[in-house]
């Protein structure tokens, strides 16, 4: 009998005989082809960077901030950072109260959580699924623990980081609608001075992503009321990363009636379009007891 | 064909795949031009019909790579096999048309284009709706997802207006100087 010859042709009915059938097999028996994309992003990384970069150029994902001059914005900048701190400063002696309460009752408790924080410019995005790659992986230590800021405003959050390949992360953006949990706990702060008594009665708020870059949320009407367009939403949501705690998710747009008179539909907007983001700034939590662990990487948060 | 000039082809394709499609986005919709699907057709177009499938089969190969689909445990997946299949089809479908068309015309490369692109777009969206039944895929309205990837289709098109004569220039060093110059011989 006739030996055959493996050719390129030959080959061909196999090969779309095993695309049909990875096609359809269940995803716990194919998850080991999501390895492939690993050295794929690593080839085609060095050439779609740079056209990120011009894709951003051209259409910037900066344009929803309005313009300010270059004081304004870095005042603007300062109070955001303070703000957060601030917020983050009050979280954590909340948490630290109850570490000394465990503390006293013998209770075990976890190490403590530090947030390195590490650059990383945008390898592209993927409109379908609402997620933008960016070229720090593995080998540069991010997990899937991680969240993303902007890198223009690191106290802005841009997503979480649901894929880490090699040399490429995969973040999903916060206004995506496919965003699991899509519930997002925010704490809605009143722009300016920031005390401990308007603090203190700050309203909370579910919102959702709605697909057109927004997030929308119900509110009770007394809650509305002290609310205003302006008002940063902050994170403070159990359900993320301890590193993602206290970021901003938007910016109150407006407040509008519903069908349920006791409740008003509030709508946030995040200053930036998280798909077009020029770079991130990955916020990877490390138990790391070194104090180097601590400190930023590239990227000094505070602004100056 | 010559497979390196090629793979350097799909390769660049690929990088304006991932960094410059957003740039040309049409508001918040998915809606945007696919390149690789612009290499495709042209391939398809000039290749021989088994260089044309295994083309279709590798670059679609590369687009499931590229494309992740978010999962409702919240992370990201990446799925082989759908746009392998919808590339190889399109593929097919370009091979069929080429013997009735003016391939020389930038027309006839937009429109192609447009129909490759709809095509491949239908069964990956096909597939991936059967895999919504028994994955954690999400998949929030196949309706709206169709109208959507109809519409890149279109776009996919206009686009290859611009693009098609680009590549129409480097079908010498691709292999295809004899096709391009005999085109009614291989017709």
């Amino acid at each position: 009998m006739a030996r055959r010859r493996l050719t390129p042709v030959n080959l061909f009915g196999p090969a779309v005989g095993l695309m049909l059938l990875l096609a359809f097999l269940p995803m716990r028996w194919t998850s080991w082809v999501g390895w492939f994309r690993g050295p794929a992003m690593t080839i085609i990384a060095p050439i779609s960077t740079p056209l990120a970069a011009l894709s951003s150029w051209l259409r910037p994902g900066e344009g929803r901030r309005g313009v300010d001059d270059a004081d304004a914005s870095q005042l603007r900048a300062q109070l955001e950072f303070y703000k957060a701190e601030y917020l983050r400063a009050e979280q954590q002696v909340e948490q630290l109260r109850l570490v000394i309460e465990a503390l006293q009752e013998g209770v075990a408790y976890g190490p403590a959580v530090r947030v390195r924080r590490l650059e990383a410019s945008r390898v592209g995005a993927d409109l379908g699924s609402g997620t933008i790659t960016v070229a720090r992986g593995s080998v540069h230590g991010v997990s899937v623990n991680s969240v993303a800021v902007a890198i223009q405003a690191p106290q802005h959050l841009v997503g979480p980081v649901t894929d880490v390949g090699p040399t490429v992360s995969t973040i999903h953006t916060i206004t995506d609608r496919r965003l699991s949990p899509n519930l997002v706990e925010t704490l809605l702060v009143p722009s300016g001075t920031l005390s401990p008594e308007a603090l203190a009665i700050a309203p909370r708020c579910q919102f959702r992503p709605v697909g057109d870059g927004s997030l929308a949320g119900e509110l009770g009407a007394e809650d509305a009321a002290r609310i205003k367009p302006g008002d940063s939403a902050f994170l403070d949501d159990p359900s993320w990363p301890s590193s993602a705690q206290r970021l901003i998710v938007g910016r109150v747009v407006r407040s509008e009636d519903t069908e349920r008179p006791l409740f008003k539909r509030v709508v946030i907007r995040p200053d930036f379009d998280p798909m077009r983001v020029r770079g991130v700034v990955l916020r990877i939590p490390s138990t790391d007891p070194a104090p180097a662990a601590e400190a930023p990487a590239s990227t000094p948060e505070a602004p100056r | 064909m010559n497979w390196l000039i090629f793979a350097l082809l799909a390769w660049l394709m690929a990088g304006m795949e991932l960094g410059l499609r957003d740039a040309l986005q049409i508001g918040n919709l998915a809606l945007a031009p696919s390149f690789v699907m612009i290499l495709l057709v042209f391939v398809a177009l000039w290749a021989r019909p088994q260089t044309a499938l295994g083309v279709g089969l590798s670059l679609g190969a590369l687009l499931d790579l590229l494309y992740v689909l978010p999962t409702q445990t919240g992370e990201t997946a990446v799925l082989m096999g759908p746009w392998a299949l919808g590339c190889t089809l399109a593929a097919y479908t370009v091979l069929n048309f080429r013997a009735l068309m003016f391939r020389k015309n930038p027309l006839t490369m937009a429109f192609l284009c447009a129909v490759a692109t709809a095509i491949a777009n239908v069964i990956v969206l096909a597939i991936l709706a059967l895999r919504a039944f028994y994955d954690p895929i999400l998949l929030p309205s196949a309706t709206s997802e169709l109208w959507q990837r109809l519409g890149t289709a279109v776009y996919t098109g206009v686009v290859a207006l611009a693009v098609g004569p680009a590549l129409q220039t480097l079908a010498p060093w691709l292999g295809f100087r004899r096709q391009t110059q005999l085109g009614g011989r291989f017709a």
